[in-house]
């Protein structure tokens, strides 16, 4: 307990364009502890992505401007950037959905609705 | 509705006498022209169904009339009229298009009897043609409207699903604690409205399901499923919610089931759906059994090797009227759905699609109080439906030749050397030679998976079989099978009955007993 706390915080970029559900899932990673960016489209999720170089990405998929499994390849295929988790949030259900985003390089494909205990675990094993 | 037609005739008088008659005595509307000219002309103006028009006629002959009609408005039906001696130019022009021919002099009765015939042919196929047409645009609609709703299905849930995620998060957080504290009815209330969250989820993902099964698009992925792992697995997970009520599942399925070939994940869905259905309905301290047996039904084209797994309750049973209905969307039997069991309503209309995807059947057994008993059937997979295929031939070929005494030959066909496994593909090569060896009536091969060997039954005696087993031999020195370990070496053991062995197993023990040695 408190890890996070003994260095600096680790860094969560939260990309979704849906403004309420970004607020809750911010909401909720600060209470654990972390800071969180905020991103509401594909291309400013890259952006920021690039600058801030975050611990970890929580992505939606189908996103503005830039689809997040576009996001998800630039990332995933730079040397740069390919070491940090992403965890696809998306409502897209089917099979070939989860194996396309799986392709992408994507860490976790979790579908909406999903439980907050068992996404702030899954977010707390990527950082460890 | 009145018949309109068009006469062509350049005498006056044949003209005069088909107007009168065909006007008092037939009832259709009539109209005259003297030559071919003028026919097209008026054809051009007015709306005709027929045009009954002379043969021999100056500037252009009713021949002509005809072949020009058909290509312009092929909808006109045309009548020829001939002289005696002119059969050659009837037939040529039923060739252009003519739809029958009237012989000169005309008689009267026969004419508008041959007349209203070829009009109420054609009326009759215009009739069709419209309901054809119809029934095809009726058809494309329903297809559009279909691909419409399932795009609908599916664009709507998961429109829905980023919505209920901050619904579901919001309420998840406030439950938590995390925002303040909560009463105990606050949490009582939040608990219900996350519960209820949960239960939308489901409906959206069985919609979303049941679209996808009636729109066909559901993906299987096939390979080969051990049942008995798979059920027991199933029910394990499901033993939890079985223990709340105190309901025992007892399973009970014999080591020796043939592998099913399907979907996994499908076929532990189907599972998880008749198991749940059976815990939900069956009351505290009762049982539920899973049995699986194989069953084989007689086809043309050879048996049919399935699996019949049953789910047996000891529940509340089904009302024998609405047996029938189960499997329909949103049906629930009335009365049933307690407060503690709810459900979409969807479960066996998804369960039925995946069984059917897998093209099984399903189908349920009930007693009202006493309980239910859902069946389902799922194929054999691939190599033990070969297997199994092989059995039954050769339990009908020895009888066969128990009954007329023809000499019956077992060849098995085993690999030699270091190596257990042979690729499938030299395999393959193997199987096809030896067909091509044996050439005699009632070959037949098959691959057991675990020892790789090769069975052929074919009818020969001893000296046939000879002269095959050299032949494979030979075929087999000259062109050997290339293996990754090199040229694969083969035994062949050989058994003839009934000359030699008395029994399918003796004949196995022969053949067997020669490979060995």
């Amino acid at each position: 307990m408190g890890e996070e706390n003994s260095m600096s915080n680790k860094r969560i970029l939260v990309v979704d364009d849906e403004v309420d559900l970004v607020e809750t899932i911010r909401f909720a990673l600060e209470l654990e502890g972390y800071d969180v960016l905020v991103a509401y489209n594909g291309e400013e999720a890259l952006n920021q992505a690039r600058k801030e170089n975050p611990d970890l990405i929580l992505l939606d998929l189908m996103l503005p401007k830039l689809d997040g499994y576009k996001v998800c390849r630039l990332l995933k295929f730079d040397e740069r950037y390919k070491h940090i988790p992403i965890l696809m949030l998306t409502a897209k259900t089917q099979e070939k959905d989860r194996a396309t985003g799986m392709e992408t390089g994507a860490n976790e494909y979790i579908t909406k609705p999903f439980e907050m205990d068992g996404l702030m675990k899954k977010v707390k094993n990527y950082l460890k | 509705m009145e018949n309109r037609v068009l006469v062509v005739d350049d005498e006056r008088e044949i003209r005069d006498f088909l107007l009168r008659a065909l006007t008092r005595i037939a009832g259709f509307q009539v109209e005259l022209a003297e030559n071919g000219e003028e026919a097209l002309k008026k054809i051009e103006k007015g709306k005709f169904d027929l045009v009954m028009t002379d043969l021999k006629m100056p500037l252009m002959d009713g021949l002509q009339l005809i072949t020009e009609i058909s290509q312009s408005n092929p909808e006109i039906l045309t009548v020829l009229m001939t002289g005696h001696g002119t059969i050659d130019s009837a037939i040529e022009a039923m060739k252009q298009g003519a739809s029958d021919y009237l012989t000169k002099p005309l008689n009267l009765d026969e004419a508008i009897l041959r007349l209203k015939k070829v009009l109420e042919e054609k009326q009759r196929f215009v009739r069709l043609k419209d309901h054809a047409d119809q029934l095809e645009k009726a058809n494309l609609e329903l297809k559009k409207l279909d691909a419409m709703k399932s795009e609908f299905v599916s664009v709507a849930s998961h429109e829905l699903r980023t919505p209920l995620s901050a619904i579901k998060n919001s309420i998840q957080l406030i439950l938590s604690g995390k925002t303040g504290e909560i009463n105990q009815n606050q949490t009582k209330f939040l608990t219900m409205a996350d519960r209820n969250i949960t239960r939308l989820t489901n409906i959206l993902n069985d919609l979303l399901n049941l679209s996808r099964i009636e729109s066909g698009k559901i993906e299987l992925k096939f390979e080969e499923v051990a049942l008995k792992s798979l059920i027991e697995l199933t029910i394990s997970s499901l033993r939890p919610q079985a223990d709340m009520k105190s309901i025992k599942i007892i399973s009970d399925i014999s080591e020796g089931l043939s592998p099913a070939h399907g979907d996994k994940e499908k076929i532990e869905q189907i599972l998880i759906n008749l198991i749940g259905n059976a815990i939900k309905f069956t009351p505290t301290a009762g049982s539920i059994y899973v049995t699986a047996s194989p069953l084989s039904e007689e086809r043309e084209g050879g048996p049919r090797h399935k699996i019949a797994i049953s789910v047996k309750d000891t529940g509340v049973g089904i009302p024998e009227e609405h047996l029938g209905s189960i499997f329909d969307k949103f049906f629930q039997v009335e009365g049933s759905l307690h407060r503690s069991v709810s459900g979409t309503g969807l479960g066996l209309a998804i369960t039925k699609g995946l069984v059917e995807a897998h093209q099984g059947k399903i189908w349920a057994e009930s007693e009202v109080g006493k309980g239910s008993t859902f069946t389902f059937t799922l194929p054999v997979s691939e190599g033990e439906r070969r297997e199994l295929r092989f059995r039954y031939i050769l339990d009908r070929e020895f009888l066969r030749a128990q009954k007329n005494d023809t000499p019956l030959s077992l060849f098995l066909i085993e690999s030699i050397g270091k190596k257990k496994e042979i690729e499938e593909e030299s395999l393959n090569e193997l199987e096809l030679r030896i067909r091509q060896s044996l050439c005699r009536k009632g070959d037949l091969l098959l691959k057991k998976k675990q020892e790789k060997m090769l069975f052929a039954l074919c009818e020969a005696d001893l000296k046939g079989v000879q002269a095959i087993r050299q032949r494979m031999e030979e075929d087999l020195q000259k062109n050997p099978i290339k293996t990754m370990d090199g040229p694969l070496s083969i035994k062949i053991g050989v058994a003839t009955f009934p000359m030699e062995a008395l029994s399918k197993r003796e004949l196995f023990r022969k053949a067997k007993a020669q490979l060995r040695k």
